[in-house]
């Protein structure tokens, strides 16, 4: 408590001085100890009053100890307080003497007053003293259990204490247990919100070492626990709610309807004035919709003025903390906030940490629109008296002119600020000049006339000084004075204290003599001269390579130091992608303010409740992370990255497709599916010696760059064969001291690296998924650990039916999306290990990203009037609206409802509600109303309005028929409420006229085969089979698609067969899911065939199919089968997309096996049917093609026959860009540019 | 979650200091305060709210000249710690009525029994004054309120206008009147602070409005309070741009941009009628914040001219005119105005006749400052400079000096036109009818002419 520097700070007069006063006090303390007169307790709280303020500022005062103590027998509670505040500071120092207020407080601890049985209990568990816990123990357990909720709510944190100070006492009495119990029953807010907070913590710190912890710790993200928390969220207090709302964020919701449904929710907690709690929800809103692009969009349209508004209201304090989170979303979406730039604007008043935020905003968000007003802007600030904030300024307006094309209008103003003549601004402004002419050398002649009148005087901070001599020796041409300014630099070269001016001046002296020899000749003989007795290395090293160049030879000396520049396209950024993503991923925490992320600046044991364990030896995972690339070559890997980018998309899709496009070339084409499997079985061992990070795509640059590097063995294998089906235990167990046993003796029976897609990565950075994903395959994790961007997790396996287990190592890479699997097993047959990995691969985790909120808005008055209007007035709008309108054809209940359900589902239900009425008032007597309107309900998943509909039909004596039920039961599934639907199928068996009917058993099967759950669906299957009903078509689509849905290939097949025995033809949708599955599971040769029955019995083949089949033919290099398809579907005349689809898959099949001739052909051949190409990629893999060739004229040519019928992307012109630029073809390159600039990409 | 809670004077003294779970190192209050004090030394202003040593994060806000600190080592939620610490802060100015050093060193007992409610092992509780009341025992020992400042913005009533019972707003929620009788009253204030940016040439530049209704209840037996707002009153610009001066819609609408409201208020009516409803606690809130960007008239216009007048000196004309009706008199005004740098003398002429104007040339950071004790609406006054340079002028002397900025308080004036239509207090006794005070005041946030 004592501050030991506290001596240091003279002692005002207010403070005495310790020692004699202290002694004072006990003697005073002990006369007033066991008094019980009159006035005695006043005399007491003076006293103690004193030995508080004392505390407070630091005097140690526990030789009182004993006194205090003493003194505490009273029924004053004010008293009371004061006391235990003391021994609450001073017990740990002194654990025996703690035992004396033992005592006291456990009597307390029984009173008849609850306010001193919780203040009794709280001290008690304060005085962290860890003999003393025996005694905690009994009073914590009625503690919990007290009539009290004050007491409770104490006792719930107390728990928490106990277990800080012995976490044995605290679990082996089984305190955690007993705080669940509360936490899911307790009717007061606080002691549930304690309990939530003291379990999160024990929980996350016992999950390192019981599995039981860190299951309870999962336990606290299922699906009840939060909609029990969520819930209630409206009567916990706003610091509570901040807690659940912390929770949540971490919830992974199973589906998108949930996802919206927790975000309604939520959404009014936006509007509060705490700015945590808005923060929290943001957060919930951010994390929820990360893998639905546009709902993320929408969320960040929303989240928008609720977090200017809490900016600007408040103390400066706690809009600066709502500011960096405003900052982050900026700089991870400057389009979404480009029309908000006046926000950003600084004020005079601010503190500068404010300004830097709002300049780095300002940066970031200017665009062509916005651009002239936030320079104008910056530049008032760059005459600011805050000299900081104004060289902040004058940096800005560089940064935008780096980011922006045109930027005639920004050179100027910075021209302008040399003239300024202050010497920050000139320095500030030296430095962007000569970045900006290394960007844009087109500049030169102005900002040489500028720069040219400056006196090199006038510039002393280095790197001012240094740009100034860059730019002299750059263009000494141009200026005419170059050599002398260099000269004298070089006379005072004693006086230069930083070497990196030194060393700028020695490059400028000898680019200058390469130019002009006969006047430079005299200052590079001194620059040299002193640069070799320079003391510093660098600045003698370079002036001796300097002077042996020259020595050796001078032109070969100009082409090295003084060659043709090229313009630098892209400056490195600072920070990595992958720690921006974790930042982002802690939105709401520390790391936001600090931009690092968390286990930069924390503890290991601080990093709060879900930060996960590394446990099973140390975990050293591999250095080869992004942060340790030296700048210089960021701006190389900047440029890789956009060739690289392409081939990255195409490995993204098939995550098993491991051959990569780019590596055909080393197997003969046709000879692949053989000769590849006799390979991979060779390399299945060394591979593991390659370090996980050797992507075939950086094989596939080196290529492209003709850098001619040897196609090494050590390549990742091709596709496996399909593998055979793997039944794996569910309840799998194996302790982790066996798994390291076993882990060491095993050898690697299979190592591979696979690919993510950028969802599955979005979906790591919580790694809970992606085990609970694993989980869900019968695949255990036993324990993980990394940080960002490498993660590495060991998982385990156990095979249905014997006792054979697998090891799994799981090294996952988010920046790089690549993961790497090594499999070791008890049985050592390799087909078995192939087949785990299959499944393996099935766990990365890849979230489908479909898009729930398509809102036709524009297609509908009605339904923006019905948005727009407040709750109490949807019916009357919906009366005064035309019944013409709901006649019309093109009017669709449907979409009307659930479009409005996303903005409001209260409304939604008006809208019900308002249609059941004016058919009651109509007095409608037809069922077909009724049931559309119960299948309405299902749209908005209102399964009570369903229940009231049914209730006005029975009110209304409409005759109840199956169909009726039938609709009930559809709506109750497809609302995920289950009993309801069994239940309804209850009453329809035991009526009499309501039967259920071959539609009842498919609309269960049908919604079971959605939700993909096959095996509910198939016992359906069984029940209608065994109730006497025949299964038809629709039985039998929902059946094929859920078996494909859930990957059960062989069942869907099954199914496909019986249906074809039972006489029942097969419709487009079953064909296009059998085609499916055998292509997932790559049986070429029944796809051959499905194939042929299709072809004779002339099927549709859809474009999903037509897509499939290319995948399929594509993996195996069988051009050949491409083209018969070809051919047959051309011979049928099959549709331009189909067909479309196939010109391009051979296209591409081409291209990658970088046959130029054939490719052409190919091309030719869709272009003269009057087809282009679907997508960039296909172009851009062409573009490859011809770059690795280095066949620039038929690249040309390829892009003129094109143009007529393709719009390049931006992507394929950076592309373009990167190759030229490659290649050095200066001259496509510039018209590349002017393409671009055509095509209105600048 | 936080590890320790403290109070330290402007000179680093602790007032009170508790810790929750003795996680960090001794020395902490001594750490924080020598970092925040030797910030600036640093080159880099002042400190920011938030900063970390050796893996604590210290947490600070600067509350009447106090710093209240937090500390912990968990990465913890920033919003949600400033929060607090600004809420702990207004919990105790509820309780001693006046929140200064001198109250706080008087009451540092009370502070720590409502310091052991508001959190326990480093988790909030709660910050409500009105649940805390049941856990109080000590009495507040008032300290004279005339003599210091306060804390807030209700502070700013006391000043300039008598209408104000001064004593409400420095009124501790446990302490009672003199006589043991407590008075029957609720305050109502809107607040707006208002940022104005005018170009060289005189037009706005950007302006906003951030206001907020604040509550100080003193009734007894939580009755239920109805608060209605001008009906004319729309919130969200929809798709339009928020800058988008050309819009006005109709001259009685007020549009404000967005808004956030206390978790006590009721808004089932709000979309209807503009009312909010509300059981107001105890102690001092913020019933509602709002922004508004919307155009609207600022209260003064500033004319500010600097001319050269021979080779080492330049002339400064400075014009205020007060844009508002002569029954509003705006008070403790204060115009600055940077100069340049080699400025070595300023002398000052001021119009005939002005009472209540200081000027003043502030040597060490070259700025020029005139004060003025008030204005009346619809007035003007002028203040001109004559400057002596050390050096000869080179370039534009108007990117040598300005912005001109300035700082002012008008009672009983709003810009925004937001207005509370009544105050109903529901209550069945017709005797009851205690004091309701609606006040309004406007204050500078960031007033800037430029050059």
């Amino acid at each position: 408590m004592a501050p030991p520097a506290q001596s240091q700070r003279s002692p005002s007069p207010s403070q005495p001085s310790g020692k004699g006063e202290v002694s004072d006090l006990k003697l005073q303390l002990r006369q007033h100890a066991g008094s019980r007169a009159p006035g005695a307790d006043d005399a007491k709280r003076e006293l103690f009053k004193k030995v508080i303020s004392y505390m407070t500022i630091g005097i140690d005062v526990s030789s009182l100890f004993g006194e205090m103590v003493m003194c505490s027998v009273t029924s004053d509670i004010v008293l009371k307080k004061m006391c235990y505040l003391y021994v609450g500071n001073y017990a740990k120092g002194n654990p025996d003497l703690a035992l004396l207020t033992i005592n006291f407080l456990q009597k307390d601890c029984k009173d008849e007053d609850p306010m001193i049985r919780g203040l009794a209990l709280r001290s008690l568990c304060s005085l962290r003293v860890t003999n003393l816990v025996e005694y905690l123990v009994g009073p914590l357990g009625s503690g919990l259990k007290d009539s009290n909720s004050y007491v409770r709510m104490v006792a719930a944190s107390a728990v928490l204490k106990l277990y800080h100070i012995s976490a044995s006492t605290c679990v082996d009495a089984d305190f955690p247990a007993m705080l669940k119990h509360l936490m899911l029953n307790d009717p007061d807010t606080q002691v549930v919100a304690n309990c939530l907070s003291s379990l999160q913590e024990i929980w996350s710190s016992e999950a390192s070492t019981s599995e039981e912890a860190s299951r309870e710790r999962e336990a606290l993200l299922s699906k009840p626990v939060i909609y029990y928390f969520l819930n209630r969220i409206k009567e916990f207090s706003e610091w509570a709610q901040c807690l659940v709302l912390e929770l949540v964020a971490n919830y992974v919701p199973s589906d998108n309807s949930e996802i919206f449904d927790i975000m309604n929710l939520l959404e009014d907690r936006l509007q509060h004035a705490n700015g945590a709690v808005v923060l929290a929800t943001i957060k919930v809103f951010l994390q929820l919709t990360l893998s639905m692009a546009d709902v993320h969009q929408q969320v960040y349209e929303r989240i928008k003025a609720p977090l200017l508004t809490l900016v600007s209201s408040g103390s400066q304090e706690q809009s600066y903390a709502v500011l960096s989170h405003l900052h982050l979303l900026v700089m991870r979406a400057p389009i979404l906030f480009s029309s908000d730039y006046k926000h950003f604007y600084c004020q005079y008043n601010e503190p500068s940490y404010v300004k830097k935020l709002k300049l780095e905003m300002l940066t970031a968000v200017a665009n062509e629109s916005n651009t002239y007003e936030i320079v104008t802007e910056l530049c008032e600030y760059a005459a600011n008296v805050d000299i900081p904030i104004a060289r902040e300024s004058i940096r800005a307006v560089g940064k935008i002119a780096l980011q922006q094309y045109d930027v005639n209008a920004i050179v100027d103003r910075l021209l302008q600020f040399l003239e300024m003549e202050k010497d920050y601004v000139t320095a500030e402004t030296l430095v962007l000049v000569k970045d900006l002419l290394r960007k844009y050398p087109q500049w030169s002649h102005d900002c040489i006339a500028v720069v040219g009148n400056i006196s090199s005087k006038n510039v002393q901070e280095p790197k001012a000084k240094a740009a100034l001599i860059w730019m002299l020796g750059e263009y000494s041409q141009d200026m005419h004075d170059a050599p002398y300014v260099l000269e004298s630099l070089v006379d005072n070269w004693d006086d230069e204290h930083s070497a990196e001016v030194r060393l700028h001046l020695l490059t400028a002296v000898l680019k200058c003599f390469l130019k002009r020899p006969p006047e430079t000749q005299k200052a590079l003989g001194a620059a040299l001269a002193a640069g070799l007795a320079d003391f510093h290395q660098d600045v003698h090293d370079r002036a001796l390579f300097y002077y042996r160049l020259l020595q050796h030879n001078v032109s070969v000396a100009e082409r090295v130091v003084n060659p043709p520049k090229q313009a630098v396209s892209v400056f490195a950024d600072t920070q990595s992608s992958e720690v921006k993503d974790r930042i982002f991923d802690e939105f709401n925490s520390l790391s936001v303010v600090y931009q690092k992320p968390s286990y930069m600046f924390t503890d290991k044991e601080h990093r709060g409740p879900f930060e996960f364990s590394d446990e099973l030896g140390s975990l050293s995972i591999g250095a080869d992370s992004a942060d340790n690339v030296v700048p210089a070559q960021r701006v190389e890997a900047n440029d890789k990255d956009l060739l690289l980018s392409t081939s990255e998309k195409e490995e993204s899709r098939g995550a098993t497709n491991n051959g990569s496009a780019y590596n055909a070339p080393m197997y003969d084409g046709t000879s692949v599916p053989t000769g590849a499997s006799q390979l991979q079985s060779e390399l299945a061992i060394s591979n593991t010696m390659v370090p996980s990070h050797s992507p075939s795509t950086s094989l596939a640059v080196d290529d492209l760059l003709g850098l001619g590097v040897p196609l090494s063995p050590a390549s990742p294998p091709p596709p496996p064969p399909p593998p055979p089906p793997l039944k794996l235990n569910e309840k799998a167990v194996l302790d982790p001291s066996t798994f390291q046993q076993k882990w060491r003796q095993l050898p690697i029976s299979l190592s591979q690296d696979y690919s993510m897609s950028p969802q599955g990565v979005a979906a790591l950075t919580r790694p809970q998924a992606f085990l609970r994903h694993m989980q869900g395959h019968s695949i255990h994790c036993i324990a993980s650990g990394g940080q960002a961007p490498n993660f590495k997790f060991f998982f385990f396996a156990q095979k249905a039916e014997e006792l054979s287990t697998f090891l799994v190592e799981c090294i996952i890479n988010t920046s790089s999306a690549k993961a790497q699997i090594k499999i070791k097993a008890d049985d050592q047959n390799r087909s078995l290990s192939l087949s785990l990995s299959a499944q393996l691969n099935i766990g990365i985790p890849q979230r489908s990203q479909r898009l729930f909120c398509n809102k036709p808005l524009a297609s509908n008055p009605l339904l923006i009037k019905l948005l727009q209007e407040s709750i109490s007035r949807i019916k009357t709008v919906l009366d005064s609206e035309d019944n013409f309108t709901f006649k019309s054809s093109d009017f669709s209940w449907d979409i009307l409802l659930t479009t409005l359900k996303s903005s409001s589902s209260a409304k939604a239900h008006l809208v019900l509600e308002w249609r059941l009425e004016k058919m009651v008032r109509d007095n409608e007597r037809d069922l077909v109303p009724y049931l559309e309107l119960i299948f309405l309900c299902s749209k908005v998943q209102n399964v009570p309005f369903a229940m009231q509909v049914f209730n006005s039909m029975e009110a209304h004596g409409i005759e109840l028929t199956s169909s009726v039920f039938n609709a009930l039961i559809y709506t109750c599934l497809s609302s995920g409420n289950v009993m309801t639907a069994l239940s309804l199928f209850e009453i329809m068996q035991s009526s009499e006229n309501c039967k259920p009917n071959s539609e009842t058993y498919n609309t269960f099967i049908s919604v079971y085969s959605n939700l993909g759950n096959d095996k509910a669906m198939q016992a359906w299957y069984f029940a209608k089979k065994g109730a006497g009903f025949s299964a038809d078509l629709r039985t039998y689509e929902s059946l094929i698609s859920g078996c494909v849905r859930s990957r059960n290939f062989d069942r869907a097949d099954r199914f496909y067969e019986e249906m074809m025995l039972s006489g029942i033809m097969p419709n487009g949708q079953i064909l296009e899911n059998i085609l499916t599955g055998l292509c997932e599971q790559r049986s070429i040769s029944k796809v051959e065939q499905l194939l042929k029955f299709m072809m004779d019995g002339e099927w549709e083949i859809s474009v999903l199919m037509a897509e499939k089949l290319m995948g399929l033919y594509f993996e195996h290099g069988t051009v050949e089968k491409m083209e018969e398809l070809l051919l047959n579907l051309m011979n049928l005349n099959r549709s331009f997309e189909v067909l479309q689809q196939v010109h391009c898959g051979i296209i591409r099949m081409h291209a990658m096996l970088d046959r130029l001739d054939d490719m052409e052909y190919s091309v030719g051949r869709m272009l003269k049917q009057g087809m282009s190409f679907r997508c960039p990629d296909d172009i851009e893999k062409v573009v490859c093609a011809y770059f690795r060739r280095e066949a620039y004229d038929r690249l040309d040519l390829f892009l003129g026959h094109i143009k007529g019928s393709y719009k390049l992307t931006k992507s394929t012109y950076d592309l373009l860009v990167a190759g030229y630029r490659r290649a050095g073809l200066s001259e496509k390159l510039d018209l590349v540019m002017d393409g671009m600039k055509l095509a209105g990409f600048f | 979650m936080i590890s320790q809670f403290f109070v330290l004077s402007q000179r680093g003294d602790n007032i009170v200091f508790r810790d929750y779970r003795g996680e960090v190192p001794k020395g902490s209050a001594e750490i924080f305060f020598r970092k925040v004090k030797f910030w600036k030394e640093d080159g880099e202003g002042d400190a920011p709210p938030v900063f970390n040593v050796d893996g604590v994060n210290y947490f600070h806000v600067k509350v009447a000249g106090l710093l209240f600190v937090a500390t912990t080592r968990v990465n913890v939620s920033p919003s949600l710690v400033l929060e607090l610490l600004q809420r702990i802060a207004r919990v105790i100015k509820d309780y001693l009525g006046i929140l200064n050093e001198d109250s706080l060193r008087k009451n540092f007992v009370l502070v720590y029994e409502l310091l052991d409610e508001v959190i326990d092992f480093g988790y909030v509780q709660t910050t409500s004054t009105e649940v805390l009341k049941s856990y109080v025992f000590n009495e507040p020992i008032v300290v004279d309120a005339a003599r210091l400042p306060t804390l807030g913005p209700a502070s700013i009533f006391m000043q300039g206008t008598k209408r104000m019972p001064g004593t409400a707003v420095t009124k501790s929620v446990v302490a009672n009147e003199p006589g043991g009788r407590k008075r029957e009253e609720i305050f109502v204030d809107i607040i707006e602070k208002i940022s104005v940016t005018f170009s060289s040439s005189g037009y706005i530049l950007t302006s906003e409005i951030d206001g907020t209704i604040q509550m100080k209840s003193y009734l007894t037996g939580n009755p239920e309070i109805r608060l209605a707002l001008n009906e004319e009153l729309s919130i969200g610009r929809g798709g339009r741009s928020i800058y988008d001066y050309n819009s006005s819609t109709g001259s009685g609408t007020v549009i404000l941009d967005d808004c956030n409201f206390h978790e006590s208020v009721h808004l089932d009516s709000f979309d209807i009628d503009r009312t909010l409803t509300l059981v107001p606690p105890d102690g001092e809130f913020p019933v509602m914040n709002y922004r508004m960007t919307q155009e609207f008239k600022p209260p003064f216009r500033i004319n500010a001219l600097i001319e050269e007048a021979g080779a080492l000196r330049a002339e400064v004309i400075l014009k205020v005119r007060a844009e508002f009706p002569s029954s509003i008199t705006a008070n403790t005004i204060q115009v600055q105005m940077p100069l340049p740098p080699y400025t070595t003398r300023v002398s000052f002429e001021l119009e005939p006749g002005a009472v209540g104007n200081t000027t003043d040339f502030k040597e060490a950071n070259k700025r020029l400052e005139w004060g003025l004790k008030k204005i009346v609406g619809g007035s003007e006054h002028t203040l001109r400079a004559k400057l002596t340079f050390s050096q000869e002028l080179h370039g534009n002397i108007t990117r040598e000096a300005g912005p001109v900025s300035m700082t002012f308080t008008i009672p009983m004036y709003n810009a925004s036109r937001l207005q509370v239509k009544y105050l109903q207090i529901s209550k069945k006794s017709k005797a009851y009818n205690p004091y309701r005070w609606v006040r309004y005041v406007t204050q500078s946030n960031s007033y800037v002419a430029r050059l």
